[in-house]
């Protein structure tokens, strides 16, 4: 048995998961989904579960750091590029703009040029992100592929410049004191125990994951993928391909924005250089590795492209290698990713065959 | 039966210094099946891409149930009712049979980002109408038992009913098919062509792009014929095949074509 083979044997029950899942019955559904959001919500704790922790294990680092600092954004931006890649088809290379465009608005109204409570951060935050979004979709969106990737590149690089050579917004300094989330109840946000953060993130994970699904499950999802799969052909057959494309930019933009206050809440500080090109590029790869189009996969995939640098960080400099290897290996025997897109084809096809 | 529905009126297509429509009139009535024949190169598929609003023409022009289309949106023409097959199929393959579907019968939804994130009832409605429309056209052209079968996993044949589906999904008063029968067996062809009829007597007008002469022929209330971009002839289909200037452009040795 070839290596590819072993491979797929085993990964062959995640792909299939979606449809066994859904015969399932209701209660049964509910009861498997409240249980995964309990022991998500208990990940800071997961590091003390003894065989676990030898896998999650992040040398050098909390493992609460890295849920809140890295795992927690990579996730929720996965999710949003996802809407534009993954879903509308939109190579976009420069999303870390957004994310960016997200942190210097909370940076900015919570400690540079306002008192502003970090929870005003959010609504405010998102409405900038998605005006950024508009902004950079209303001219662009009309090109497609290769000549959008190159565009959107390059407004990923427009922001942090332009924050780096800007006073009003710290320049390469940056902006410090960012204010934190305000404490509910026993949960206090402060520089120690970041537990509260991840509760904090991982409830707008689920509300956006909540979200998506409505969207993706509706008209304007169906109206992504026929622009992905065939933008002339979906524009001829009434779908006005503008206006979807342009939300899906909207809409990706609104979700980096708010891991970029969620990030801006956490740290504290930022400066341009937490927003450089090589971001957009791991973000994207998330998204790949974890499988494009598909929710689960790019959650899947933030979590381990944020992850794995630390779990390897024994290996100093050799750690992005072993990253790299990774990334290849997954590509060469899952080049869908490891939770591929839904396909109409697999489970569903043999009902329709026995039916002729 | 003879009211107007689609005027094509002197238009000129030029692209360059090539003029692939010159002065070409076509008036398609409500209800009959029109067939536009000609050779390979003949400006056919311009013409529908014309009427379609792919290409904008460079003189004339079209005018649908009484409105002209200049300056509308490709997909503002396909909500006025103006639908059409792909000459290469080009079905959204990822997504099933439904949904393919269901994307032509969304042309009219109502629903947008904020109706579907927020789950409004008029959202569900919707959502289950295009659903249940979608089913009932899968079944009109005989793909029903497929409906969860990814466009591009089905075969060949069933495609191009597909794709026809996918056009009458939108509601469209006027289905126009670019060479439906490409690829064909006689058997296929004889089912196309009773699909065709069964799509018409449901009340849809029918501009029909075909190379096949059985096809054409049996099924057509006019013809018309195209030729170097100009058109050449019109008329009840046995007229065409007996009009000289056809015959020398297209149709070669008539009397054994023709049978």
């Amino acid at each position: 048995m070839s290596l590819s083979e072993v491979f797929r044997q085993r990964t062959q029950p995640l792909t299939k998961m979606g449809s066994s899942f859904s015969q399932l019955s209701k209660s049964v559904r509910y009861s498997i989904i409240g249980i995964l959001i309990v022991a998500f919500y208990a990940a800071p704790y997961w590091i003390k579960v003894p065989g676990l922790k030898w896998i999650i294990n992040t040398p050098g680092t909390s493992f609460e750091n890295v849920l809140t600092d890295q795992i927690m954004i990579f996730v929720l931006v996965a999710l949003g590029l996802n809407v534009v890649v993954g879903l509308a088809g939109l190579l976009d290379l420069g999303y870390v703009g957004f994310y960016a465009v997200g942190a210097y608005t909370t940076a900015i109204i919570t400690s540079a040029h306002g008192s502003l409570p970090w929870l005003a951060a959010i609504p405010i935050g998102i409405a900038v992100s998605m005006v950024a979004g508009v902004i950079l979709g209303a001219p662009t969106l009309r090109l497609r592929g290769d000549y959008l990737a190159i565009v959107t590149l390059g407004f990923g690089e427009i922001i942090r410049i332009t924050a780096n050579n800007t006073e009003w917004l710290g320049g390469p300094r940056g902006i410090s004191n960012i204010k934190r989330p305000p404490s509910i109840g026993p949960l206090k946000f402060g520089v120690l125990n970041a537990k509260p953060y991840w509760y904090l993130g991982f409830t707008i994970i689920l509300i956006v994951i909540f979200l998506l699904r409505r969207l993706e499950r509706s008209r304007v999802g169906r109206s992504w993928a026929a622009v992905r799969e065939d933008e002339d052909a979906a524009e001829l057959m009434g779908v006005d391909t503008f206006k979807f494309k342009l939300w899906a930019f909207a809409i990706g933009a609104a979700i980096g924005g708010i891991a970029g206050v969620l990030y801006a809440g956490k740290v504290g500080f930022i400066n341009p250089d937490n927003f450089q090109l090589q971001l957009s590029i791991l973000f994207l790869s998330a998204v790949v590795l974890g499988g494009t189009g598909n929710m689960y996969g790019a959650i899947m995939g933030g979590f381990v492209v944020a992850w794995m640098p630390e779990r390897f960080r024994n290996f100093s400099e050799q750690r992005y290698f072993v990253f790299g290897v990774v990334l290849v290996l997954v590509m060469v025997f899952r080049p869908q990713g490891i939770i591929p897109r839904r396909s109409a084809a697999a489970g569903i096809s043999q009902k329709g065959e026995s039916n002729v | 039966m003879s009211e107007t529905l689609l005027n094509v009126d002197a238009v000129t297509m030029q692209f360059g210094g090539v003029t692939a429509l010159e002065n070409v009139s076509l008036n398609i009535k409500k209800g009959e099946i029109l067939g536009l024949i000609g050779p390979n190169g003949a400006g056919k598929t311009t013409c529908f891409n014309v009427i379609t609003g792919v290409y904008a023409p460079t003189k004339g022009t079209v005018t649908f149930d009484g409105d002209s289309l200049a300056g509308l949106k490709r997909y503002q023409i396909t909500r006025r009712g103006i639908a059409r097959t792909f000459q290469n199929i080009r079905l959204f393959s990822d997504m099933s049979a439904l949904e393919n579907v269901m994307v032509g019968v969304d042309a009219h939804s109502k629903t947008s980002v904020l109706g579907a994130i927020s789950g409004i009832p008029r959202s569900r409605k919707e959502e289950k109408q295009s659903r249940e429309r979608a089913f009932e056209l899968l079944q009109l052209v005989g793909i029903d038992a497929y409906s969860e079968v990814a466009a591009k996993n089905l075969p060949y044949g069933y495609q191009r009913r597909l794709e026809i589906a996918r056009a009458l999904g939108t509601n469209p008063k006027l289905l126009c098919l670019d060479e439906p029968a490409a690829g064909f067996n006689p058997a296929e062809k004889q089912e196309l062509n009773q699909l065709i009829l069964n799509v018409r007597s449901q009340g849809y007008t029918v501009l029909l792009i075909e190379h096949d002469m059985d096809v054409v022929m049996k099924i057509s209330d006019r013809v018309a014929v195209l030729d170097f971009g100009r058109k050449i002839a019109e008329g009840l289909p046995e007229e065409v095949r007996a009009n000289p200037d056809v015959i020398a452009a297209y149709l070669g040795a008539p009397e054994e074509d023709a049978q």
